[in-house]
């Protein structure tokens, strides 16, 4: 029988550790058990054998070390492995072998430097062999990191059509090694459509309870418990565990009634541990578990779940209309987009708007690369916003937890696009009640279309709970009943339809004056309609008050604590009085020159002064008179040592302030005569000293393609084409040959290139050595060698 | 690992001024220390260690776990018969959090790095004491001639006995970033 039919009317069995029996066995220190399979089939045999005897259903097969970044060939371990695990079997029916993978040992990109598609790679050629040899499952455990389990899991789907079961590791803290909690992981592996789920390793059954009712009461899937035998200590050159297979069972005993359907062990365990188990578990009814349907997104380390607190997504990453995201995209100045992300998070969203919906740019690639780079510093979930379906399927793709997809339209074309990547990746929806005749101007028609879209989506096997409608706004500028409309589809979807809804506020004053005005009233009355979420401006005073004023006023606010928080952030109704006294600083502030306010790193000072300033006077003037004299003293200052790197950095930023507010009257086109491209070199992921660089050299007036950290050769060589100069950075010893590679390559493809390097370990004569044509001690360095190389 | 609440760990002021390239600039510093205060819900403090034999001959030294030849570490065990092999992390949101702080300022950011390796140190003198007769003076891989890949060994050793959660790169670097790993003789 198929065991996911099986699972369905009984419980089943995990086998128990196979370290442990061959450490018995005397496998050697450093010896991989793997190895075995080879050498002492029969060992393993019979280790097997013994887990059958003791009652187990599934044997893991001895594979879970193996994988291609140990070996060069995996398939004869694999090959072995179930050969040995299917003489135990012995032909017995109801009995199944599984592939089992473990984690690579290497932390995935950006906390590590082991590429996503690498490791979907890697896992991809272990689950080719595993099905070639007769895998009945496919088993990915002891997962402490999301991506990496996200990666595994794609490479089983991708690669065989075999049940998927997944379990993860969780620390003494409750959650996985990289962040994940337990919601976040349910949620992530429901999404992505694996059989069952749940947790192994790490501790003891005891240890696990807090987790495992986690699991009980929101992972719809069957749940998986395979613990440790206790914890490890090394006793007269042995390793023994501290919990006695009774001890276990009886636990795991209360691991059943809580609503795991496959037990089994872990690290220690043995098959008494096994038989023990089942001997206490195997006449205890299956549990009937009532786990309550929620539209629930996450991050990589937490969920967002709509139904309950209006759920406010921030909308600033969206070029539309934003002149400097505009430009970000075509430079590919990423950072400055993060530090948006950033910012709306600081302001109170829940969830961050990404889109790069610009003509003339690679949206696929922008979209990606902000998707990545906005995980690598923010936690908050994110909304991937993009009619472009390449687009949406790479970001799904990379994405790390269960994401917010905006959106799906009622069109045909829409829906066949859209639902087979959400299938695919997981994700709730947002669905638009637009069909082919277009939008619906009464509540009814709008009802209809997301009647029909949620029909439509459960035909791709996509539940209700992931999908949200949006019932649109239309500006009431061009129809004075547009708001009405849609405060009623909201009412009625919600109440015929039972699904959250959300709304793009800012559109109903489209074309109309002062338009927070009307946004911040509409806001509410959405709110009060029953509203779950709303794509906003958090830096809108007005949105922010009506949201905050609303949770106090409608109960969902225990003890007014987040109004009251959010009220100590707002400037006190007497604000006339200190408008005028900040009015009067800024004229004293004035006094202040510019040049001062960037030495001094009088950020605040910089802008308001540089504003004014613009108002009389040309910006190059500005940046010849004031801007780069500042940077001069300061930067004179450091090389004499009379200043110091922190006191450079503060009035750099300070410089880029000034920048900032310049560009806005400056023509569009960056000037890329003066290119630099910048890189840390593959193998290093340190780039706060190329950031510094970085920052010093546009404040100079340089443009600065900043590659990043960890940059294959051949990127490094293909921006080298344009570039005068390439600056590369290293902080280690063993990072120094790519370094070396690197400047080879550039020198035989691109002759003329300079190339300038610096980093912690490096020196003149290391940078000799290695081809560099010269080497640069510091950020000011970098910067007096741009301007003498480029005249 | 043991775990160690980041408000238990100090801000040593020479050590931080040393990181920040010899600024004593007031303003820096009280920046510096307004970050370690917006630091400490992201610091995840944990260490773990273990205590084996070790022989000695010469430069050569034998952990019984592996082997490796160092004439400084050698000078630095003396004639240990035994010693403690070490590692400390302030976790991964730390890594997050200084990351997180290069998108708003490279300031802010070049100040969190600061401030994240003078709380590493401090976190391996604070869990230094709690190791029974521990020399305060610690010996890392890299220093001297004691091979920097001797980490590779050391952390995978810690693993069996601990939730080590420290990984090492292809190059070699530390992940999280702000870890320590070292090996620590009795004192004397």
């Amino acid at each position: 029988m198929n065991i996911l039919e099986n699972l369905k009317n009984r419980r089943l069995y995990f086998d128990g550790a196979m370290g442990t029996l061959l450490q018995q066995k005397r496998l050697k220190t450093g010896e991989c058990t793997e190895q075995w399979n080879i050498t002492h089939p029969e060992e393993i045999t019979a280790v097997h054998k013994s887990y059958i005897d003791s009652g187990a259903d599934i044997l893991c097969a001895n594979t879970f070390g193996v994988n291609s970044l140990k070996y060069a060939d995996c398939e004869p371990y694999i090959a072995a492995a179930f050969d040995c695990a299917k003489k135990a079997v012995g032909g017995m029916e109801n009995k199944y072998i599984a592939l089992d993978i473990g984690p690579l040992g290497k932390l995935l990109k950006p906390l590590g430097d082991l590429d996503f598609e690498k490791a979907v790679e890697i896992f991809a050629n272990t689950v080719r062999i595993g099905v070639k040899y007769g895998a009945d499952l496919i088993l990915i455990e002891t997962m402490n990191d999301l991506y990496e389990t996200k990666a595994a899991v794609l490479a089983a789907k991708e690669n065989s059509d075999l049940p998927i079961f997944v379990t993860n590791a969780y620390g003494e803290d409750g959650k996985l090694m990289t962040g994940a909690d337990p919601k976040t992981v349910i949620a992530t592996l429901e999404g992505l459509g694996v059989d069952a789920i749940g947790l192994n390793c790490s501790v003891g059954p005891d240890k696990m309870l807090p987790v495992i009712k986690t699991y009980g009461k929101y992972c719809s899937l069957p749940i998986i418990v395979s613990p440790n035998a206790g914890l490890p200590e090394l006793k007269n050159g042995k390793t023994v565990y501290d919990i006695t297979a009774d001890d276990f069972a009886k636990c795991m005993q209360k691991i059943a009634t809580i609503g795991a359907t496959v037990l089994g062990g872990c690290c220690g365990t043995t098959p008494e541990y096994i038989k023990a188990t089942k001997d206490l578990t195997c006449n205890l009814e299956l549990p009937e578990r009532k786990v309550t349907p929620k539209t629930v997104i996450s991050s990589y380390t937490h969920t967002v779940e709509f139904g309950d607190i209006p759920i406010l997504i921030g909308e600033r990453i969206n070029p539309t209309g934003k002149k400097l995201i505009k430009e970000a995209l075509r430079e590919k100045n990423y950072s400055y987009i993060l530090s948006e992300g950033v910012n709306q998070a600081d302001a109170g969203v829940h969830v961050l708007d990404i889109n790069a919906g610009l003509p003339e740019i690679d949206e696929a690639d922008a979209l990606c690369s902000l998707v990545y780079g906005m995980q690598s510093v923010s936690n908050l979930p994110l909304q991937i916003d993009t009619s472009n379906s390449l687009a949406l399927e790479k970001s799904l793709r990379i994405y790390n937890g269960k994401p917010l997809i905006n959106s799906v339209s009622g069109t045909k074309k829409s829906m066949s696009e859209v639902f087979p990547l959400a299938k695919k990746y997981g994700g709730v929806i947002i669905a638009l009640t637009i069909s082919e005749d277009g939008i619906p101007d009464t509540a009814e028609g709008r009802l209809a279309v997301a009647e029909n879209i949620v029909r439509e989506a459960q035909k791709y096997g996509i539940k209700k709970q992931d999908i949200i409608v949006d019932p649109l706004c239309m500006t009431v500028s061009s129809d004075t009943q547009s708001a009405n409309i849609t405060l009623n589809s909201v009412k009625l979807i919600k109440e015929k339809l039972g699904v959250p809804c959300s709304l793009g506020v800012s559109n109903i004053s489209f074309g109309l004056p002062k338009r927070d005005l009307i946004n911040s009233c509409f806001f509410t009355l959405s709110l009060n309609a029953g509203l779950d979420a709303a794509i906003m401006n958090p830096f809108s005073a007005q949105m922010m008050n009506a949201y905050y004023s609303f949770l106090a006023l409608s109960g969902k606010d225990k003890n007014f604590n987040k109004y009251i928080e959010y009220s100590e952030t707002v400037a006190d109704s007497t604000a006339t009085v200190s408008t005028v006294f900040s009015k009067k600083k800024s004229a004293m502030d004035s006094e202040l020159t510019l040049s001062r306010a960037i030495i001094k790193g009088l950020t605040a000072e910089v802008k308001s002064t540089t504003e004014q300033l613009l108002l009389t006077k040309n910006p190059m003037d500005l940046i010849e008179s004031e801007i780069i004299p500042a940077l001069n003293e300061i930067g004179t200052a450091f090389e004499q040592g009379k200043a110091y790197l922190p006191q450079l950095l503060i009035s750099a930023e300070a410089a880029s302030e000034a920048f900032k507010v310049i560009k806005t009257k400056l023509p569009s086109s960056a000037d890329t005569s003066k290119k630099i491209v910048l890189a840390t070199v593959k193998g290093d992921i340190h780039d706060i000293g190329k950031n510094i660089v970085k920052v010093l050299l546009e404040n100079y007036g340089f443009f600065v393609e900043d590659l990043g950290k960890d940059v294959d050769p051949e990127i490094i060589v293909a921006a080298a084409k344009n570039a005068k100069i390439v600056g590369l950075s290293a902080l280690m010893t063993t990072t120094v040959p790519a370094m070396e590679e690197t400047i080879k390559r550039i020198k035989e493809t691109y002759p003329d290139t300079f190339i300038v390097v610096g980093g912690a370990v490096l020196t003149k004569e290391y940078a000799d050595m290695i081809g560099a044509d010269l080497y640069c001690k510091d950020a000011m360095d970098t910067v007096r060698a741009a301007q003498k190389i480029f005249g | 690992m043991i775990s160690v609440a980041g408000n238990l760990l100090s801000l040593k002021k020479a050590e931080l001024i040393a990181r920040l390239c010899g600024s004593k600039d007031s303003e820096v510093l009280n920046k510096a220390e307004t970050i370690a205060r917006e630091m400490i819900p992201f610091l995840n403090c944990k260490y773990c260690f273990s205590e084996v034999s070790v022989k000695i001959n010469d430069s050569d030294i034998d952990f019984g776990f592996a082997k490796t030849q160092s004439r400084s570490l050698a000078g630095y065990l003396g004639n240990s018969q035994s010693c403690c092999i070490f590692a400390a992390t302030l976790g991964l949101d730390i890594d997050r959090f200084i990351r997180l702080k290069g998108t708003v300022s490279i300031t802010e950011q070049y100040l969190a790095d600061a401030v994240a390796s003078t709380l590493i140190e401090s976190l391996c003198d604070y869990a230094v004491n709690t190791i029974p007769d521990a020399d305060i003076k610690r010996y890392s891989a890299g220093y001297g001639d004691f091979d920097i890949k001797f980490q590779k060994p050391i952390i995978n050793y810690l693993k069996k006995f601990h939730d080590c959660n420290i990984s090492l790169t292809e190059s070699g670097l530390m992940v999280p970033q702000k870890s320590v790993t070292a090996i620590i003789r009795k004192r004397k």
